[in-house]
């Protein structure tokens, strides 16, 4: 089920609120909880009813191998063994089809393929569950409650996009008394974040989405300046739909009481590749320095070392995010980034540059390797900084807002065809594509919408503003659209 | 106190958003639901005019609800026909019921609804050979919006809280009752400005790629779904002998039967099209219009199309002045003659091209048959 969708906001969301809430109210603590563990099924098995037995089988499996653990000392063997069940598990169903083009490519070999479909968020749910089954091998997590467990993996807001919670922050919120009421300050919070993140996902991302499907759909018809709209285009609709989906998640969990850790923090204003990890999907970063960079020797052991682990750390975080070269490629080029700044010559040369052209520089670097995130392979992606870099003008920037014809020009565009005909029709549709990157411009360079919910107090005026938002990205359902991220 | 004075205010602004969410998404349910642009509920109110220039959401709501004597059916090709030209001549109040490559099914569908409502006096019935190839399927509704066409209340959602609706249809509607240049008959166009022209036809028709390797079929081929179409018009047909049902053959661009052709479809159309005529000619309510359907000056002449197959204004306005025109019918005496110069034209005919060995350039003018 997606959060952009009629059944969600109308049928979904309001019942499960009314059942937590309801069974809180009457001190029905477990049944508050088995009715959000179904409610959580519910959701995932609405995608597909197949996915609900493997993420069954996820969860059980791991939580028989805790149980094992808390009946045998064999803690080290047990662990490496959910371990690799969870590897396992993520490597069938999102890699075994790559691996097997690579070796038969490689060799010249002829396995099947099994084209299996990816389950969504199997990324997520299996990250979190390696994160428990690592603490649990070293003696941080306890052996918790089969309700407690599942609900912590599959509690739906966070469920198939993230954000990565870790067992410690989720957990111990289930038995907290003071949760299980019902509170005006959390719902208002939580009001303020999930209508922020639906409108940044359904009126920016989508918009400026098929600006960016339509420049790399056609790569071939692209000069100059059409690819570096193209590529800035889906600069700012991977941040919007992302981050839209986070504020979104932590908005659903203020309204149960319940808070996940956030994800985002302005990236875009970052000043270094570094600084970016730290704002950029922030839950991801931990779960790798956390359970990756730091067991690896961190970057205590010289400076080689360091640039070993951060590369490493790179590489996975790339192949995290799909079975394809193209990430691979990605996470190392952010990998070869972070080390180079990681650098002692760099850091002399970065403070010279000055603040403003620091800036200038990570967020041409970011736009750059989005280019690759987005490609289908690195030949396209190849293609398109061929494009990018012909310096050519061939006038094809008007033929970009085209993909924008949606409703929320038209009724501008019936005036505009009115009084003056085609071209001020394709002039206004131009105008229309540049308000929308300025737009989002403007938004990635404020605060974040988490920091500004948290600072700003909500007014009257405010929250009609949300009615109103709400209400357009309701009419925006009709042709709603999946996130990005359920696909990683 | 503080914190109940807090608790207040935040219940205060909870209530507020929920008001907002209120007043705003059942401002926009109430004025779909009046307005209707799709006629789902209601005919039109308030003197509006109704607007028929999205044929996937119109069909089904407009013959339930609209008042109208006399139905047009039929595919694409026959969209662009202006019922106002048909109800002039033949002095009837006609709205149509279209379809994208619509089957032989849906048009039955659609003429089940108009008769549980309607008294129909005529059916304008374009028969689309590919039509009657269609199976027979439990949704009488196929590529039709789902919720425009069954009769879950619930997913009404999906029409009232629509953008498109809200921001494209209902302005539509509106701009076009207030400025009054209302075109109804001008439902649809394939391309936005009805560009015509061999560079539009040879778009969509490439006869290099479209002489792939195709399966072989014989005259009889999916005889048995056309039989179960042409029964269930036929039974129409039997069932309402007050209403007069007006067949007529659109006139498709010559690419098209090449396509057909080159698909080993032409033999197997041709057979349809006689059984076609063969068991609907002989009812006392059916007359049966030729229209420019092997007229070679129309149909060879590219500079009068749109695609492939779909006629520009031209056409579809001559097809609305023959359908009804004794001039242009055919009887059991003369409908395998007419079948029978089409079939001389497809072989005489031949589309001049020059290939370059991947693609190919339209070269007129056009070779008129002897």
């Amino acid at each position: 089920m997606l959060f952009n969708s009629y059944i969600f906001i109308f049928l979904f969301l309001p019942l499960a609120l009314l059942l937590w809430h309801g069974a809180n109210h009457f001190g029905k603590y477990k049944l508050a909880q088995v009715f959000l563990i179904g409610m959580s099924l519910w959701f995932y098995g609405y995608f597909h009813p197949a996915y609900l037995l493997i993420i069954l089988a996820s969860v059980f499996g791991n939580y028989l191998i805790s149980a094992l653990m808390e009946r045998f000392s064999a803690h080290k063997i047990l662990g490496v063994c959910g371990i690799v069940f969870n590897l396992g598990l993520l490597f069938y169903f999102k890699y075994y089809d790559f691996f097997v083009e690579n070796v038969n490519q490689a060799f010249h070999l002829n396995w099947a393929v099994k084209n299996i479909a990816l389950p969504l968020g199997i990324s997520f749910f299996t990250f979190q569950q390696i994160a428990f089954m690592a603490d649990r091998m070293q003696g941080k997590a306890e052996h918790y409650e089969l309700a407690d467990y599942m609900l912590f993996v599959t509690y739906f807001p966070q469920l198939v996009a993230g954000p990565i919670v870790s067992h410690r922050d989720l957990i111990p919120q289930f038995h907290e008394k003071e949760r299980r009421h019902f509170d005006y300050g959390n719902t208002l919070t939580g009001i303020r974040l999930f209508v922020i993140g639906l409108g940044k996902k359904l009126l920016v991302a989508d918009e400026l989405g098929k600006v960016a499907d339509l420049g790399f759909g056609a790569i071939d018809s692209l000069d100059s300046v059409s690819a570096l709209l193209t590529m800035i285009a889906y600069t700012f609709q991977i941040f919007f739909d992302f981050s839209g989906y986070s504020d979104m998640a932590l908005g659903l969990g203020y309204l149960m009481n319940l808070e996940l850790p956030r994800n985002f923090q302005s990236p875009y204003k970052s000043h270094s590749v570094k600084e970016f990890w730290r704002r950029w999907h922030m839950t991801l970063n931990a779960f790798f320095t956390q359970y990756v960079y730091i067991p690896l020797g961190g970057g205590r052991a010289g400076k080689a070392k360091k640039i070993r682990n951060t590369m490493i750390v790179f590489l996975l975080s790339g192949i995290w995010h799909g079975a394809n070269w193209t990430f691979v490629l990605w996470g190392v080029v952010h990998g070869i980034a972070v080390s180079l700044e990681n650098l002692t010559a760099y850091e002399k040369i970065h403070t010279k540059i000055g603040t403003k052209l620091d800036w200038l520089f990570t967020f041409l670097f970011l736009n750059l390797a989005w280019v690759l995130f987005r490609s289908d392979s690195i030949a396209e992606a190849g293609q398109f900084y061929q494009k990018l870099f012909s310096f050519t003008n061939t006038g094809h920037i008007w033929m970009l807002p085209y993909s924008m014809d949606s409703f929320k020009n038209y009724p501008l565009y019936l005036v505009a065809d009115h009084f003056g005909g085609y071209a001020a029709a394709r002039i206004l549709y131009l105008a229309w594509m540049l308000v929308m990157f300025v737009l989002a411009a403007f938004l990635c360079t404020r605060k974040s919408s988490y920091d500004w919910v948290k600072e700003k107090k909500a007014t009257a005026l405010e929250m009609w503003g949300l009615a109103l938002v709400l209400s357009l990205c309701v009419i925006s359902f009709s042709g709603m659209s999946t996130f990005l991220y359920f696909n990683f | 106190m503080v914190s109940c004075m807090k608790e207040t205010n935040e219940k205060k602004l909870v209530r507020h958003f929920l008001a907002g969410a209120v007043v705003f998404l059942g401002g926009m349910a109430l004025l779909v639901v009046l307005i209707d642009p799709f006629f789902h509920y209601h005919k039109p109110w308030f003197g509006l005019k109704p607007l028929q220039t999205s044929h996937q959401y119109q069909g089904y709501g407009a013959v339930k609800h609209l008042e109208y004597d006399s139905l047009l059916l039929g595919s694409s090709v026959v969209m662009s026909i202006n019922t106002d030209t048909l109800d002039d001549r033949l002095g009837s109040d006609t709205i149509k019921a279209v379809g994208n490559s619509a089957s032989a099914p849906l048009l039955a569908a659609y003429l089940d609804t108009a008769f549980e409502e309607h008294e129909l006096e005529q059916v304008y019935y374009g028969l689309d050979v590919f039509s009657l190839y269609s199976e027979q399927e439990e949704n009488p509704f196929p590529g039709e919006v789902e919720y425009m066409v069954n009769k879950n209340p619930f997913d009404d959602v999906s029409y009232f809280w629509n953008g498109d609706v809200i921001f494209e249809k209902i302005p539509d509607m509106l701009s076009v009752s207030r400025f009054d240049n209302f075109t109804a008959g001008l439902a649809y166009q394939i391309n936005d400005k009805n560009e015509c022209g061999p560079e539009y036809v040879l778009q969509s028709y490439n006869p290099l790629k479209d002489t792939g390797e195709h399966e072989e079929h014989d005259s009889l081929y999916g005889c048995d779904e056309v039989e179960a179409n042409l029964a269930q018009i036929e039974a129409f047909v039997q069932e309402h002998p007050d209403t007069r049902f007006e067949f007529f053959l659109p006139p498709y661009c010559i690419t098209w039967w090449y396509r057909a052709d080159n698909q080993n479809l032409l033999e197997s159309y041709l057979y349809t099209l006689e059984r076609a005529m063969e068991r609907l000619l002989p009812y006392e309510n059916v007359r049966f219009y030729i229209t420019d359907f092997n007229n070679p000056e129309i149909i060879t002449n590219l500079y009068l199309y749109q695609d492939v197959a779909h006629g520009g204004t031209t056409v579809t306005e001559r097809m609305a002045m023959e359908i009804g025109n004794p001039e242009y019918e055919i009887t059991l005496e003369t409908y395998q003659k007419e079948l029978e110069n089409l079939q001389k034209l497809l072989e005489a005919f031949e589309l001049r091209t020059e290939t370059d060995g991947i693609d190919f350039v339209y070269d007129g003018p056009i070779n008129y048959p002897e």
